[in-house]
């Protein structure tokens, strides 16, 4: 919302983007900005006045929308939830013990209508109206199963290790207890949690616990078990139905322990794989709304007056990331060199249709409360960059960038680097990689070079840094090891405080900054889409347009 | 029908069975060889991963076992029926999921097949008939046209100026299913449209070449010199002949019917069996990808046993006991 009167929307977008290189989404591209306007002639669009059957009846008995969106959740179940669009689904169905505020990122009221956390102690009251979707008491001791399932080896929960600091933890995941000592059930409807040590994230990540029912579940492998399928939780929709590749349905939950919400009584999430059919359907009003219209497809959008087109706050910014394995990239000062050798401002300019920006560095998204925007990034500086590189040896190097297959932004950071590297003497074999491949070799066998992928960084909960950056930090893919860094990361992650976390978290980004084992460089711009016969919507950088679709109306 | 064609059926049936085997056992091995597993694959970019969430990951899915135990484990639950669950696709099971979009995905491919080879044929025939006439150079035209054009292009053209220009037809197909046909015929028209362009000016580039060396050919100048009338000649005598090889083209193109069309399903936003495969792929949902390349590779092979019996049917120069050997 924040973003909706900014002036970067009414920025013309760059003709640069088409340039020649060979990829299916670029020729669409193209081809919408030759031929739209060679065959269609001057009325490029229909007005949306022209409605057909198919599309939207404003008058409808059932208040109805339809979400758009590329790709498709692989499954709902809330402890397996990775991408957005499974953590969106889940949060739909079962809420949040804590919810964020979509905006600020700040932990808010969710489930747990009040909170507090005074030192380790963490107490949480549930609201007293909440009900399952089937009308079932959700009470304290849901909450106690839903966290020990997070906990438990065989869900295999991505989460796990957000949890490990409530006292007992680790003797439950051992084996050694069969329940987590450190939560106790104060009543029925009040959960204390008693920390090990002081965590600074504890509040936001109960956002993870998106409380299931113990009745049916208790007993059952919450990583596998098929009442995943179709289940019941406390959200402010109910599943329906899912067609894959196709419609999710979601209905009203009648139950919902929000008086009068949501207004909307079905939501249909629609799978459009293909990003230039979904700008289309947008403008041809067959969808409400999406997350995932193409930043090139602005000005077509921009043809149907009734969508609200929104630029969302940035998340954490792309660039290089450096596998400090690497003999030359060990040495900081090639990696300095090669950060200076890129002109972020020029590249922002020329490659991200004038809505993207270019970063100082950072891996802090700039709304973040932990971002501090006095840093001073690197200077593009090619002289001192080739004197960095020839000084350490690593002149006429050949090193390996990649970035995932599809990503139009990174494969042209590709190439630019590629081009910019040259001059100051090294030389980069491009290389792009299909998404699951790349994931693999990153992530689980680090066989990369330098990598462009959001492998690190943070948008909301800045203690995650941790784990990007930290010795023994879980993701840190980089390899980076800085006893100084480690000393700051465990500080921030157990300063609670958040005026005492700040200037911890600035000396962090300044390290980062020039230590560069990860060259944060632009902000990706996405476009967030919706008609404006709705009203009530919060958007945000990283929970998207309808993380708050309970407080969504009919304009 | 005859003994000898039954034997030759039930011998090529038979003899699908170590194919199929052969076949799947390649895809298996293939889709393990291919970097990443579904593990990996369903990280987010920012989730860690520690060594514990991916092996019990995999343990959940049973791919710690040996690969041959998983082979075998696999193949065991083919042969009563069960293809497995995918991993990602809400849980669904392969045969639910396959079902799912079978109907789609025949729906569409085979209303373009049987249009395109309805107007193919005649306009075949009148090319052949009428060679280097005016007509004939256009539908000739026409065809290397229809087979250059990319269909993604002339997709998202029509897209734009049936869709959103004129306002006639949607651009996107999903959600269909919910109309009364009165309004859900207007959903196949683009991606019908698009995918029999390509048809009839493949089929129709056949015929006219078929029907141009059975036009040549000593019989038919034998029908004409007999004073049979010319469309006695072109009908009775050419045609029937002409007709045989396109029971091998047109059973070449039939599995594409189970197959379907990854690029325009994934435009028109259209779910087919080709986009399940190709997101089965991404994740690599092992189940899935093999439920669907064995659904596909049995199809392939049953239809080339149909042409070949069918083309013993209709062409009796054609002889099975030749193959016995």
């Amino acid at each position: 919302m924040r973003q909706q009167d900014d002036p970067r929307k009414f920025t013309v977008l760059s003709q640069r983007t088409l340039r020649a290189t060979a990829s299916r989404r670029r020729l669409l591209a193209g081809a919408t900005a030759a031929g739209g306007a060679a065959v269609i002639g001057k009325q490029v669009f229909a007005t949306p006045s022209r409605q057909m059957a198919y599309q939207r009846e404003a008058m409808q008995e059932e208040i109805s929308i339809i979400i758009g969106t590329l790709g498709e959740a692989p499954t709902i179940n809330p402890f397996k939830a990775a991408d957005s669009e499974e953590n969106w689904r889940a949060v739909q169905i079962f809420d949040e013990l804590l919810r964020i505020d979509p905006e600020t990122y700040e932990p808010v009221p969710g489930i747990a209508s009040e909170f507090s956390l005074d030192g380790t102690t963490l107490t949480l009251n549930i609201h007293p109206d909440v009900q399952f979707s089937d009308g079932t008491d959700l009470t304290a001791e849901d909450v106690k199963f839903t966290i020990e399932g997070l906990l438990a080896p065989e869900t295999a929960s991505i989460r796990q290790n957000k949890f490990m600091a409530i006292v007992g933890a680790q003797e439950f995941v051992d084996g050694a207890a069969d329940t987590v000592a450190g939560i106790t059930v104060a009543d029925p409807k009040t959960v204390v949690i008693e920390l090990a040590q002081p965590d600074a994230a504890i509040l936001y990540n109960m956002r993870y616990v998106r409380v299931v029912p113990k009745a049916q579940l208790e007993g059952k492998n919450l990583g596998t078990d098929p009442w995943f399928q179709s289940p019941i939780g406390a959200g402010p929709f109910v599943f329906e139905s899912w067609t894959t590749g196709a419609d999710f349905v979601m209905l009203r939950n009648e139950n919902y322990f929000e008086e009068g919400k949501p207004a909307i009584q079905r939501v249909t999430h629609r799978v459009i794989a293909d990003a230039q059919s979904l700008v289309l359907a947008l403008i041809n009003n067959e969808i409400d709304g999406s997350n995932y219209p193409s930043p090139t497809g602005k000005q077509e959008l921009e043809q149907n007056p009734e969508l609200a087109i929104l630029v969302p706050p940035f998340n954490s910014a792309n660039g290089w990331q450096f596998n400090t394995q690497h003999e030359l990239l060990a040495n900081r000062d090639v990696r300095r060199g090669i950060a200076m050798a890129l002109d972020r401002e020029q590249f922002a300019a020329d490659a991200l249709l004038g809505l993207g920006e270019a970063a100082i560095g950072s891996p802090i998204a700039p709304v973040n409360w932990a971002f501090d925007d006095t840093l001073e990034p690197l200077p593009y500086d090619p002289e001192q960059a080739r004197q960095l590189i020839s000084g350490a040896g690593a002149e006429g190097a050949q090193i390996r960038f990649v970035v995932n297959a599809g990503n139009i932004q990174r494969e042209d950071w590709l190439i630019y680097t590629q081009q910019a590297l040259q001059d100051v003497g090294i030389e980069v074999i491009p290389e792009t990689a299909e998404w699951a491949t790349l994931v693999s070799a990153v992530t689980e066998r680090r066989e990369f070079e330098v990598v462009g992928g959001d492998f690190a960084g943070v948008t909301a909960e800045p203690t995650e840094l941790y784990e990007d950056f930290h010795t023994n930090g879980t993701s840190n893919y980089s390899s980076y090891s800085n006893p100084e860094l480690d000393a700051l990361l465990e500080q921030a992650r157990e300063t609670v405080d958040i005026e005492a976390a700040k200037p911890i978290y600035s000396e962090i980004q300044k390290i980062i900054i020039e230590e560069v084992p990860f060259f944060f460089a632009w902000y990706r711009p996405f476009l967030h889409t919706v008609n404006q016969k709705w009203t009530g919507y919060t958007d945000s950088g990283q929970e998207g347009l309808f993380y708050t679709l309970k407080d969504w109306t009919p304009a | 029908m005859n003994g000898a064609l039954w034997g030759f059926i039930v011998r090529r049936t038979v003899f699908l069975i170590p194919l199929l085997i052969g076949l799947s056992i390649v895809m298996f091995t293939l889709i393990h060889l291919a970097p990443g597993d579904p593990a990996t694959a369903m990280l987010s970019p920012q989730a860690s991963a520690n060594p514990e969430y991916l092996e019990q990951t995999r343990k959940n899915m049973g791919l710690d076992k040996p690969l041959p135990i998983q082979y075998l484990i696999w193949l065991g639950n083919l042969v009563q029926g069960d293809l497995g669950t995918a991993y990602s696709f809400n849980g669904k099971p392969v045969l639910d999921l396959i079902g799912e979009r079978f109907w789609g995905t025949v729906q569409l491919q085979g209303v373009s097949l049987l249009l395109g080879i309805l107007i193919a044929v005649p306009v075949g025939i009148v090319s052949a008939t009428r060679q280097y006439s005016a007509i004939d150079n256009s539908v000739t035209v026409g065809s290397f046209i229809g087979l250059a054009l990319p269909n993604f292009w002339l997709a998202l053209m029509l897209q734009i100026w049936l869709g959103v220009q004129l306002g006639w037809l949607p651009t996107i197909s999903t959600g269909q299913g919910s109309q009364p046909w009165d309004e859900r015929w207007k959903y196949f028209v683009l991606p019908v449209l698009v995918l029999t362009l390509p048809n009839i000016a493949y089929f129709a580039r056949f015929m006219r070449s078929s029907m141009l060396e059975v036009i040549n050919q000593d019989f038919v100048t034998t029908a004409r010199a007999k004073g049979v009338a010319e469309r006695g000649v072109l009908y009775r005598h050419a045609l029937r002949n002409a007709l045989i090889p396109m029971v091998t083209v047109i059973g070449l193109q039939l599995p594409r019917i189970l197959g379907g069309a990854v690029i325009i399903e994934q435009i028109f936003a259209w779910p087919g069996i080709g986009l399940l495969a190709w997101d089965a792929i991404g994740r690599r949902d092992y189940p899935v990808i093999l439920g669907v390349t064995m659904l596909t590779g049995a199809a392939i092979m049953v239809v080339n046993v149909l042409v070949d019996v069918v083309y013993a049917l209709v062409d009796p120069r054609v002889s099975i006991s030749d193959r016995k050997a």
